[in-house]
């Protein structure tokens, strides 16, 4: 008698090693066979001593399994229904795209925050007769038989309560837990580039699932991700539960929120992405609402998406579910790498020398989405939402550490830009975008109306106190400014004992007159009257030595500095970051 | 007349396949319908003993629980 081994790869259980062992008993010669699943071989033992190779080979195909070490799948599949299915699953879902577009189902969702969640309901239905069905399913069953063991006498209709128990469970627990973990998400109030790197990780886990799921791919079929099995031991799944009760029941229900699903876990950190109980909530118990018809079995859709035509819908659905995952992974990418976008220019209007520039907020995302402000000056973004309950009103600058919810109406954000380029914002899914971009004063096409509002002139005459230009913005403030002037030097009158000077500031001209003789040792009033509302750096004043407390220019409003000083030299007249040096005080003896 | 049950440890097509041979095996059974969550129901045309479907299934280490 002779011995052959023969790797088989496919078998997952004790029903593929009987299988195989029926088929090959019923070959001629062959004495006995030994089939391990879990080696994935088969011994034969046969009478001749050349082993039947092509009968044997011939028996193993016939089962629906492939001669082959296991676990070594290739990379591609060598079926060519593989690539058939797929083709015709790609057929289906442009048909079903051009179908939808046809009768504007897409216009009908325009709203983002729904489509959004159609996405998930639709991941939840196909989770629902794939991965989910098999983990999840097992133990819904395994519940309702032991229910049925119970109360033998209970009718079919009674037999289902169990599984209705279940599922409610199961999508009030998802809403519950899935809220607790959009809670997490805002407490961790993740940056950005955490947002945009979960979304990328949202959409490699949907494309690694969309790739499972065409087949073509077969290497993949082993691998997946999946939460260690000592955790789901620890949440009692499997362990057999000897009472039934209909408590138990919802809980196991809602305990499979932890179960190590891939789609469940690509939903849970969509959940935790969106940072708001709420969203949370939605998106969780959506997902368990769409797997609920899988798991219930519902008008034996199993049943239905069973042989040949399961392969071609798990084709069309995973092609769907891999462009998904591209949309997730091409916006996720976007808030990583914030690029620039071309779009409509919004327009600057001036007033008061605050830019200010106004946006609208819908459902589609903001309009107009490109600015261009001047460096330095106080911006007045006011933006007009017209629906809150779109992603689009959760407005990020990463640039700026802005993060705003928008509300419905007028929302302002102030901001000083510091620095010339490009102010990247978006939605904080990164769906949405728009750009400010950031010129050096004096640039913008609409500047004959900005310029004249801002003492340009004055700040040019001080190069050397000016930093403006290091980009460093206000980092400069402490820097002695080397005083200068450029009026004729007006002397102190004195009025009962105390020396007084007074200047004007105004948009046009700045403080003039700007230079002034002070006598040392004797109380001295400065009086500054503002016809103008200062503005950006210019909002303040101080004198630097004399008086260090900066004032602020405002319309109408007279500044009194009283000093006394206590040393002769020059003190330089600046706005209260120093930048802008206006003028000069002399002391003298 | 049709039989319900259910069989509990069905993990893969090859259960399927065995399951349903071993139904038909049993004198009388006519037809066989076993669902992927293990759903399954019988036709046969006689009254047949559970415990003799659960002895069938059992030769193929499956088994059944009453619905």
């Amino acid at each position: 008698m002779s011995k052959i081994t023969i790797p088989i790869r496919g078998m997952h259980c004790r029903s593929c090693e009987i299988l195989i062992e029926n088929n090959i008993k019923k070959i001629d010669g062959v004495k006995k066979v030994e089939v391990s699943h879990k080696s994935g071989r088969a011994d034969v033992f046969f009478e001749q001593n050349t082993a039947p190779s092509a009968a044997l080979k011939q028996a193993i195909q016939d089962s629906g399994y492939e001669v082959g070490a296991k676990g070594k799948l290739p990379w591609l599949s060598k079926n060519k229904y593989d690539y058939i299915n797929f083709l015709k699953g790609a057929v289906i879902l442009i048909f079903i795209y051009l179908i939808a577009e046809r009768f504007g189902l897409f216009g009908i969702s325009v709203n983002t925050e729904s489509t959004s969640l159609m996405v998930v309901l639709l991941v939840g239905l196909v989770a629902g007769i794939s991965t989910c069905m098999a983990l999840v399913g097992g133990l819904v069953l395994s519940l309702a038989a032991r229910h049925a063991e119970l109360h033998p006498e209970i009718t079919p209709k009674e037999k289902f309560v169990p599984h209705l128990y279940f599922n409610l469970g199961r999508i009030i627990g998802f809403a519950v837990l899935g809220g607790a973990i959009g809670l997490i998400g805002s407490a961790l109030s993740p940056s950005t580039r955490v947002i945009g790197f979960m979304t990328v990780a949202i959409g490699a886990v949907m494309i690694f699932l969309g790739l499972k799921l065409v087949e073509i791919f077969p290497a993949l079929k082993d691998k997946s991700i999946a939460l260690p099995k000592s955790i789901s031991q620890f949440l009692g799944v499997g362990r057999e539960q000897k009472e039934y009760s209909h408590k138990n029941s919802f809980y196991t229900g809602a305990l499979t929120f932890f179960l190590p699903c891939g789609f469940t876990q690509a939903m849970q950190l969509f959940a935790v992405s969106s940072g708001n109980f709420i969203q949370g909530a939605l998106i969780m118990s959506l997902f368990a609402i769409g797997t609920a018809p899988g798991l219930l079995g519902v008008g034996g859709l199993a049943s239905v998406f069973q042989g040949k035509q399961a392969k071609v819908f798990f084709a069309a659905t995973g092609i769907a579910v891999i462009l998904l995952g591209w949309f997730n992974i091409a916006n996720g990418s976007q808030l990583l790498f914030q690029t620039k976008i071309d779009a409509d220019q919004g327009e600057i209007i001036n007033s008061t020398g605050i830019q200010e520039i106004r946006m609208t907020q819908g459902n589609g995302g903001y309009s107009p989405n490109k600015f261009t402000v001047e460096k330095g000056k106080t911006v007045r973004w006011i933006i007009t939402s017209t629906n809150q309950f779109s992603c689009a009103s959760a407005l990020v600058v990463p640039k700026y550490g802005i993060s705003e919810n928008l509300v419905k109406g007028e929302n302002i954000i102030e901001f000083v830009p510091t620095q010339t380029g490009d102010i990247p914002f978006s939605c904080s899914m990164g769906m949405y975008r728009g750009v400010i971009k950031v010129v050096e004063p004096g640039t913008t096409k609409k500047t004959s109306a900005i310029n004249t509002n801002v003492p340009v002139a004055q700040a040019a005459a001080a190069p050397s106190g000016s930093c403006s230009t290091g980009g460093g913005g206000c980092g400069c403030g402490g820097a002695r400014v080397k005083p200068s002037s450029d009026s004729t030097p007006v002397n102190a009158t004195i009025e009962s004992g105390v020396q007084l000077i007074k200047t004007e500031y105004s948009e046009e001209k700045g403080i003039f007159p700007n230079n002034f003789v002070v006598k040392k040792g004797i109380p001295a009033r400065f009086e500054i009257t503002a016809k103008d509302d200062g503005e950006g750096c210019s909002n303040s004043i101080v004198v630097q030595g004399l008086h260090d407390q900066a004032e602020y220019l405002r319309s109408g409003n007279k500044i009194i500095m009283d000093f006394t000083a206590e040393q002769n030299g020059d003190f330089a007249i600046t706005c209260g970051m120093g930048m802008i040096n206006w003028g000069k005080i002399t002391i003298i003896n | 007349m049709k039989i319900n049950f259910q069989i509990t440890d069905l993990t893969c097509d090859a259960c399927i396949s065995l399951s349903q041979a071993a139904l038909k095996n049993l004198p009388g059974v006519q037809q066989v319908n076993i669902e992927p969550n293990g759903l399954t129901v019988v036709e046969a045309d006689r009254p047949i003993d559970f415990e003799d479907i659960k002895n069938e299934l059992a030769r193929v280490g499956k088994t059944a629980e009453q619905i």
